[in-house]
């Protein structure tokens, strides 16, 4: 149910927004929207899903260096605010 | 106060992630409050296919396509064909460097008119794909996303625009068998299919008939009636062939019987355009027109051997076909 509400609220978002660009964490306006999903769906279990994992950053960021992995500024996602 | 954690809205799992942490696709990833995509640029499957191998049978028939995938998935189906890079890391991987000017320029090299974004799940490296496909188009090739759709609405609405065509996966019509088997849900899948219908890209579907886990009629013709109802007679369906593979190498492949089958029940349920795919059979490879009965394309494997479409309409009766077809644009 609550990642019905999260998907709706994004749709409305994407409307609002014109469509043509990302919203990403550095350009958000509507920063509330973004609180709202945070909220009704950061508590959600997902043990069906792939698990959420924490990375060894020194390699990763040993591997960015050599050029195997990139970091590409992505979009569509929100800072949390852990208030 | 901010936590310089994030969250993710691109796929419906939402993944709220710590620094040093990456969200259930593998390939994105919390660096000191900024999410970063670890495969920009950065495939790790590049080939050239023929476009009905993605599969489109509607679409430009007999075209290559430019296909790319880096690492990465949003789902973990346990039957995945492709789970060499869709499952795994890719820190484990050794990519290509490839950023999107080079992609365009490849397929033109390679006189390819489509660049798929395919095999693994373009979804997780939407910014690749979507890059990739505004540069296309502007050098008049063709996008073509092969997904399974677990995308938000969103970042969808973004990608499709420069998206032409599409193969979405539609694994089975139970939100069980999406959780336990594939781990995600259902009802984003069929909001991305309609959504991608609605807004104009040429959508065809494809269903993996997994021995004993989707397989049952009923199952089928769920299925076949949600693609009537939602989509029209004229959505091409496609029943793949299952092959041991990943989790699942306890099971047989899926029977010609089983998939023959499946299209006559789709086809009675009134689907004009059913095939089967992954495996050698006559019929389940040949397009009709749905008007006069008229044998319009015959494909050999991947290959054509006879088309019978002339700008869109069938070389007998000249009713209309529905699908892309060379001739149409310039009407």
């Amino acid at each position: 149910m609550n990642t019905v509400l999260a998907i709706v609220l994004l749709l409305a978002a994407s409307v609002l927004s014109g469509g043509d660009e990302s919203p990403s964490a550095g350009d958000i306006t509507d920063s509330w929207l973004f609180d709202i999903i945070t909220d009704i769906s950061s508590d959600e279990e997902r043990s069906w899903a792939k698990p959420i994992k924490s990375v060894d950053m020194d390699r990763m960021l040993e591997l960015m260096e050599t050029g195997l992995l990139t970091f590409h500024k992505a979009d569509w996602f929100a800072e949390v605010d852990d208030e | 106060m901010m936590s310089n954690s994030v969250q993710c809205v691109l796929c419906p799992h939402l993944c709220t992630l710590a620094p040093g942490e990456r969200g259930r696709c593998g390939v994105r990833l919390n660096v000191e409050g900024e999410l970063v995509s670890l495969v920009y640029g950065r495939p790790v499957a590049v080939h050239i296919d023929p476009v009905e191998k993605k599969p489109l049978f509607h679409f430009l028939p007999g075209i290559d396509v430019f296909s790319i995938a880096t690492a990465g998935c949003n789902l973990k189906c346990e039957f995945c064909q492709n789970w060499e890079i869709s499952q795994a890391v890719p820190e484990d991987m050794t990519p290509y460097d490839m950023p999107p000017e080079a992609v365009i320029e490849n397929a033109l090299d390679f006189s390819c008119r489509a660049i798929a974004y395919t095999y693994t799940e373009p979804v997780v490296y939407f910014e690749y794909t979507r890059d990739c496909a505004r540069l296309a188009r502007e050098a008049g090739i063709k996008n073509i996303l092969v997904t399974a759709g677990y995308i938000n609405p969103g970042p969808l609405s973004e990608l499709a625009q420069y998206i032409d065509a599409a193969n979405v996966d539609l694994k089975a019509m139970s939100d069980d068998y999406y959780r336990n088997i594939c781990g995600g849900t259902l009802q984003p899948v069929l909001d991305t299919i309609t959504y991608l219908k609605e807004s104009g890209t040429w959508v065809e579907v494809t269903n993996l008939v997994v021995p004993t886990l989707n397989d049952d009629p009923d199952e089928i013709d769920s299925l076949s009636r949600w693609v009537l109802e939602n989509t029209g007679e004229d959505t091409p369906l496609h029943f793949s062939r299952f092959f041991p593979m990943y989790r699942l190498t306890d099971l047989p492949p899926t029977s010609i019987d089983t998939l023959r089958g499946a299209r006559e029940r789709a086809m009675e349920i009134g689907l004009n355009h059913v095939y089967v795919g992954n495996a050698v059979t006559q019929d389940g490879m040949t397009t009709e027109c749905p008007e006069c009965g008229e044998t319009l394309v015959v494909r050999q494997g991947f290959m054509i051997t006879e088309n019978n479409i002339l700008n869109g309409k069938c070389g007998n009766c000249s009713a209309p076909i529905a699908g892309v077809w060379d001739g149409m644009e310039e009407e």
